[in-house]
């Protein structure tokens, strides 16, 4: 009996299994950071058919997001304007810009341009069709349009900000304290807690809490902050979840049915 | 340890009756293939897997297993990116329209005798869901189960679309071309139209303008099932255009003359809704008595009943009238009694039953009230009218029969245009409107052959049915949820029938047809307002409206359109005595017999007079009797079946009646009067549309204007083939438990409780277990700074402090007309499944109704047990009662019943079923795996599966591919996408429901997307304040808007001022302060249920005979 196989043999299986082992890791670990949504979605910059530029209309000249979102604090979507929103103002000005070409086709009854055919805008942000997320819940509520989609008001085009994943939800069902704002603020963008003015907030929260700024304060304390220095996130947060009874749902049926 | 519950030996009670409650045949005499379904929880397909290799398949190896294929699956994907999608805005706004909110919107669907004030929700400018008008002055807001699936029909693929000539299509202006402008230059000769029956003013008028442009054009009615008789005898009794609504709520005694009011045959304004307030067994009870040939939903819930066949009950209610008449010494009545009594031996029917319920309304002067069946001749509407006004019922103030001046004049109907036809008179005929008269015309008038031999014919339908294949024209018809039109209520409350939206298919409705043939022609040169878009109907409508209105027209129209009725307009009602007179009876049918069997011919749940035949939420709804899908059957006792031979349901039996025999499957159903066969109509159509397609059985052949709904002299054999049949009767078993309770006045008025404890609940011990579960009420709650609960948690879980949600179910309203069932479908987006798959007890309803027989069980060695209670029966030859002579029947909507300690949560493996914090059993359908352990472990069986993808695949067709001929749902992704979900259908869907696919487990969520949309609103409006309680009585399930008697109660148990706290109690006070009646399902294993149900109370006359029977079914059970 010879040997039928060479001795350089005697190693295979064990360099096969590290070979699945060092393969699989790296497929593992590949499906994790290129498949998720973190991945998948953060980053998602379509072009879109009349290039909107949020950071000019939003940033520059200051619109509101409801100028055009109008139905976004009475509906779960937040809309996206009907033509005749932009004809308003794109009816005078700018009208012959050839970026608007889409937009006469809509709107400009009467010339040759003139089709009648609605402008179809690419989808950004979306969740999936079985989880209804309500604009209405949260923009009421004191959560920010930032908290999902970004500083927007710096964008040219809009992209996809967050990961919008069941995770990214619960994260802040969860902590809300992280995400709650006062209600004037909701459309700021640009607002962060250290702009806002101790007294002012604390006169605020009296009004609604029908109780003293002092009490207040302890309560702030009982929940580890120190009320002093600049305000922070958390101490607005968590005063605002108290007074407004801010209780997010976790059930399954708040978002699933 | 695991403590493992011992149902303890029932403790015989000693009583004088024994009964005992069974859902059909083979239940009841316990056969083979019910121990067969018992035996296995999802009957065919059932995980059936043993053996040494199903011992080692752990949950772990199956997750593994399943691990490691889902992410081979994975590596295949060719992108990660999802493809674009767009969101396309409207160019302008849309007024009142906010993208993602339902808009709701007034309208009505009309009827042949009045109509249904409806509010339409639409979604997008979709209507989707239909619920009856709350706020209207004469109706409570329940709706049928006929006007719930009214709105698929608007969607249903196989409608009309095309204009055609002689079958092939054209287009509007050769129809025009054609045929209008010919007909609209001649005056009419030899022109008839038939329509449909209308309470419409303007469809009155625009006749009338017809009439006088068209001088001599004839115009008939017809509806096969819309019964001239009432109309005679009202015509006979008080004069032209006079119509008799009966007001149950005002009776305290009502005895029905076959007249199913609760349920196929309704009377008055809202019946059910009425009845059921007078049968709250802590206020006055009414009492029913019932006569009747097969059981109906009526009988059912009545307190005494009488089976009879229908063509005899003209008997019953002369010798009603007789004992009346003595008994109240009205001359008139006595005189009309004199007349048929003396016709035909009374023996044969039980007099002490007639005598002592006659005593019993006699004794309620001006409060007893005697409905007659509309299909039952006229000598019996006369009768009853006779006798209502004899009990001094009819007239003025608050009595059970008001009198209404509605000035409509009679119109002729089919007899006469047959006549017309087959003298040459008419050589161009219209047909308009639901009938379909070459198919559903009685048998000897001809009428297909008499149509085929028109110069000219147009018909103009919503279905391309068998008239619209005979006509030289078709017109398509639209939907009412498509064109204006309006119609009134019995007592004459106007509702505008508004368009929701634009007819799919550009059908027209017969007003706006009539209204093409007068249209003015605007003179050259002139421009009309409004221009060609002008809408006739509305115009007319608007006309109508203008004279009917008082004060501000144009305030009145507005309001009107809001409110879906003009307020304060009603008929006028009238007081005069009924005109006496002679009761035209002819020759009195004879008894029906073996070699003499009787066929009553009615209306169908499914398919009414067949014109819902295409719409497969009706088709598959099981009939509330005899729990059939899918068909309708020759429905018969068992003792006439076991005189025909039959011995199993499905035989086939050949019915011949002079020379027409008509085939149909048997079917036994206890209750039924013997030699007497009842056949529901619309049936067995030709190429109706892919869901009707080889369903049922045609009876119109039966049919005839001499005998139009009672057929006497039938030879019934068996033909020796079988037809299988889709019952779901014994689905869904819930094995002799007692899930379904009832009693008597006497038992409430004696213990208020007396439901409580029924069965094993008498013996529950005390809970011993340590683990308590999650208790939402319990008041422990980690404490925040200032000493408001932060959040209120018990054992970890988190608990919603402002919504506990809950429901009654009142099985003393509750008739089991399926509204709920065919509504929750409407609003939860359920499939339908076919009838293979329900044969195979698939059926996805979320409600499913459980109707229950009840008979007196005889008592082991002693056959005789019944004979010593003095009854008498249909059997002249002196033998023990039969049976059937005392069924009883209760229907029980069951859903899941949202457990707090929910047996299906703990079995989960991916917890795709958990408990929400608002007390909620939640499904999250993307999460499902479809491993149906919940539903194995589910007590209730209220958990559906879907086997396949029942919206996707076509549940209906069949695909051949290589040779191989099966159903889609087989062939699966190989089959063509062309289920009903794929067709226009899919517009009808709720878009806050996820519509589920194959392998996902589905049930009842009490309709969370309501609530959540209502805690949402509520949020938005609390905006920075803790005010996020929703307010009471705010959100309401789609089965309880559909509920015509109110049996349903859902809210919130924490919010005050919330209706379900005075049926389930409150949790201040423990619960204790619950409705008396209010019972738990199967309470004592421990799943504190959600919902609970208001046990049943008859109200039965103690002289009656077998008084001692009723409402003691369910007194015994274990």
């Amino acid at each position: 009996m010879g040997n039928f196989f060479p001795r350089w043999t005697n190693f295979l299986p064990l360099k096969l299994i590290a070979a699945v082992i060092v393969l699989g890791t790296g497929a593992v670990a590949a499906i994790t950071v290129y498949w998720t949504p973190k991945y998948s979605r953060v980053g998602y910059q379509p072009e879109q058919p009349i290039p909107f530029d949020h950071s000019l209309h939003a940033g520059q000249l200051g619109m509101d997001c409801r100028y055009c979102h109008t139905q976004v604090e009475n509906s779960l979507h937040s809309n996206v304007p009907t033509s005749q929103t932009c004809w308003n103002c794109h009816q005078f000005v700018k009208k012959d810009s050839p970026k608007l070409a889409k937009l006469r086709e809509a709107m400009a009854v009467g010339t040759d341009e003139y089709t009648g055919d609605p402008i179809e805008w690419v989808q950004v942000h979306k969740t999936p069709d079985y989880a209804y997320f309500s604009h209405q819940a949260h923009v009421n509520r004191g959560v920010s349009c930032v908290e999902c989609h970004g500083k927007v008001n710096e964008m040219e085009v809009v992209r996809h900000e967050e990961s919008l994943s069941m995770s990214f939800c619960l994260d802040c069902h969860r902590n809300p304290e992280k995400a709650l704002r006062p209600l004037d603020e909701i459309t700021n963008l640009d607002w962060t807690a250290e702009d806002a003015d101790r007294d002012e907030f604390y006169a605020y929260l009296a009004g609604v809490t029908k109780k003293s700024p002092e009490e207040l304060l302890e309560v702030a304390k009982s929940h580890g902050l120190t009320p002093e220095g600049g305000m922070t996130q958390k101490e607005i947060g968590t005063q605002l979840r108290e007074a407004w009874g801010v209780h997010p749902p976790e059930s399954c049926t708040a978002c699933h049915r | 340890m695991k403590r493992k519950w011992h149902h303890p030996k029932a403790e015989r009670i000693e009583s004088t009756v024994d009964r005992k409650y069974w859902r059909g045949y083979d239940e009841l005499e316990d056969t083979p293939e019910f121990r067969g379904w018992l035996e296995k929880e999802f009957p065919r397909g059932a995980a059936e897997v043993s053996g040494p290799e199903a011992d080692e398949t752990t949950r772990r190896g199956f997750m593994k297993y399943m691990g490691a294929s889902a992410s081979l699956a994975g590596l295949g994907l060719a992108s990660c990116r999802r493809p674009d999608q767009y969101l396309i805005p409207y160019n302008e706004h849309v007024e009142h329209l906010i993208p993602g909110k339902a808009l709701l919107y007034s309208s009505a669907m009309p009827t042949a005798d009045g109509c249904v004030p409806l509010v339409v929700t639409t979604h997008e400018g979709r209507p989707t869901k239909v619920d009856g008008n709350r706020l209207h002055p004469e109706l409570a807001g329940g709706t049928s189960a006929f006007v719930q699936a009214s709105v698929l029909n608007l969607y249903d693929p196989d409608r009309s679309r095309d204009y055609r000539k002689g079958g092939e299509k054209v287009s509007v202006g050769e129809f025009e071309e054609g045929f209008l402008n010919g007909f609209r230059a001649s005056g009419g000769e030899k022109a008839a139209i038939l329509l449909g029956g209308s309470t419409s003013p303007t469809r009155a008028r625009v006749l009338e303008q017809v009439k006088a442009k068209f001088p001599q054009v004839q115009i008939f009615e017809y509806e096969p099932l819309l019964s001239e008789a009432k109309k005679r005898a009202e015509k006979q009794l008080f004069g032209e255009g006079v119509s008799a609504v009966p007001r149950i709520d005002f009776a305290d005694k009502i005895l029905s003359l076959d007249c199913d009011f609760l349920g196929l045959d309704p009377q008055g304004e809202d019946p059910a809704a009425q009845w059921a307030k007078r049968r709250d067994p802590e206020g006055e009870m009414a009492r029913l008595y019932a006569v009747e040939s097969a059981f109906t939903v009526t009988g059912g819930i009545s307190d005494h009943r009488l089976r009879v066949p229908a063509s005899q009950v003209v008997k019953v209610a002369a010798l009603f009238a007789k004992a009346l008449g003595d008994l109240t010494g009205d001359a008139k009545l006595k005189a009309a009694a004199a007349g048929v009594v003396s016709k035909f031996r009374a023996e044969v029917f039980d007099q002490e039953w007639i005598s002592e319920a006659a005593k019993d309304l006699a004794v309620s002067k001006g409060k007893a009230l005697v409905v007659a069946g509309s299909r039952q001749p006229v000598a019996v509407q006369v009768l009853a009218g006779l006798m209502n006004s004899a009990l001094g019922s009819v007239g003025g103030g608050r009595v059970p029969v008001q009198l209404f001046k509605h000035g409509r004049k009679s119109v002729p109907g089919i007899v006469e245009l047959a006549a017309a036809m087959g003298a040459g008179d008419v050589d161009t005929l219209i047909v308009s409107g639901p009938s379909d008269p070459v198919y559903d015309a009685p048998a000897d008038l001809g009428f297909a052959g008499l149509y085929g031999k028109l110069k000219n014919s147009v018909h103009i339908g919503f279905r391309y049915n068998a008239t619209a294949k005979a006509s030289v024209w078709h017109v398509p018809g639209s939907h009412y949820l498509e064109s204006w039109g309006d119609a009134r209520t019995a007592t004459g409350v106007l509702s505008v029938v508004q368009p929701m939206i634009l007819p799919l298919y550009g059908g027209v409705s017969d007003l706006e047809f009539l209204l093409s043939l007068v249209k003015e022609e605007a003179p050259e040169g002139e421009v009309v307002e409004g221009g060609a878009d002008k809408d006739l109907a509305y115009e007319a409508v608007r006309e109508t409206f203008k004279g009917l209105a008082k004060g501000d027209v144009e305030k009145a129209w507005n309001l009107t359109l809001r409110d879906g009725f003009l307020d304060g307009v009603r008929y006028q009602r009238v007081n005069s005595a009924p005109a006496g007179g002679v009761v035209e009876v002819g020759d009195l049918p004879a008894y029906p017999g073996k070699d003499a069997i009787e066929v009553v011919l009615s209306p169908s749940w499914h398919v009414w007079d067949g014109r819902y035949v295409n719409n497969s939420w009706l088709q598959e709804v099981p009939d509330p009797i005899t729990k059939l899908t899918w068909d309708n059957a020759a429905v018969m006792s068992k003792k006439t079946a076991d005189r025909i031979g039959v011995t199993h349901d499905g035989q086939m039996v050949s019915i011949s009646v002079g020379g027409r025999p008509v085939e149909a499957p048997a079917f036994r159903v206890p209750g039924q009067a013997d030699f007497s066969i009842q056949l529901a109509l619309g049936y067995g159509q030709e190429n109706p549309g892919r869901v009707g397609e080889g369903t049922g059985f045609n009876a119109y052949p039966l049919m005839t204007t001499v005998t139009p709904y009672f057929v006497p002299g039938a030879t019934v054999t068996r033909t020796g083939e079988n037809y299988e049949l889709a019952p779901t009767a014994i689905h869904w078993s819930m094995q002799g438990r007692a899930i379904v309770r009832e009693g008597t006045k006497e038992m409430f008025d004696e213990d208020h409780h007396f439901a409580v404890d029924d069965g094993m609940d008498a013996h529950i011990p005390p809970n011993i277990s340590l683990y308590q579960g999650p208790d939402y009420f319990q008041k422990n709650s980690e404490q925040t700074a200032h000493g408001a609960p932060l959040q209120r948690t018990n054992g970890g879980y988190r608990v919603d402090e402002h919504h506990q949600w809950g429901m009654t179910i009142d099985l003393n309203t509750c008739t089991g007309c399926n509204a709920c069932t065919i509504a929750c479908q409407a609003e939860n987006n359920i499939p339908v499944v076919g009838k293979r798959e329900v044969i195979r007890g698939r059926e996805m309803h979320w409600i499913r109704m459980d109707r229950y027989f009840s008979s007196p069980a005889e008592k082991e060695g002693d056959h005789s047990g019944m004979t010593s209670q003095k009854v008498l029966t249909n059997d002249r030859r002196g033998r023990p009662a039969h049976d059937d002579d005392h069924v009883e029947m209760l229907m029980q909507p069951v859903a899941c019943v949202q457990c707090e300690s929910a047996p299906c949560e703990t079995v989960c493996p991916v917890n795709a079923t958990v408990h929400s914090a608002d007390g909620l059993n939640a499904m999250t359908y993307n999460r499902c795996i479809g491993t149906r352990y919940c539903a194995n472990n589910c007590p209730y069986k209220a958990r559906r599966f879907n086997y396949f993808d029942y919206n996707k695949r076509s549940v209906v067709q069949e695909t051949e591919k290589a040779g191989i001929k099966a159903n889609d749902l087989d062939w699966g992704p190989l089959a063509e996408a062309r289920g009903l979900g794929t067709t226009s259908l899919k517009l009808q869907k709720n878009p806050n429901v996820t519509v589920r696919m194959r392998g996902v487990i589905e049930k009842c969520t009490y309709c969370v997307q309501r609530i959540q949309a209502a805690k949402i609103d509520q949020k938005a409006k609390a905006r920075d304040s803790k005010d996020v309680q929703v307010p009471a009585n705010t959100v309401r399930t789609a089965c309880q808007d559909a509920c015509g008697s109110g049996a349903i109660t859902f809210g919130n148990m924490l919010a005050k001022g919330d209706d379900i706290r005075k049926q389930k109690g409150t949790p201040e006070k423990n619960f204790e302060d619950a409705n008396p009646r209010s019972y738990d399902l199967l309470k004592y294993i421990g799943t504190r249920p959600r919902t609970s149900y208001l046990a049943k109370v008859r109200n039965p006359n103690s002289k009656m005979p077998g008084a001692e029977h009723v409402g003691q079914a369910t007194a015994q059970m274990h």
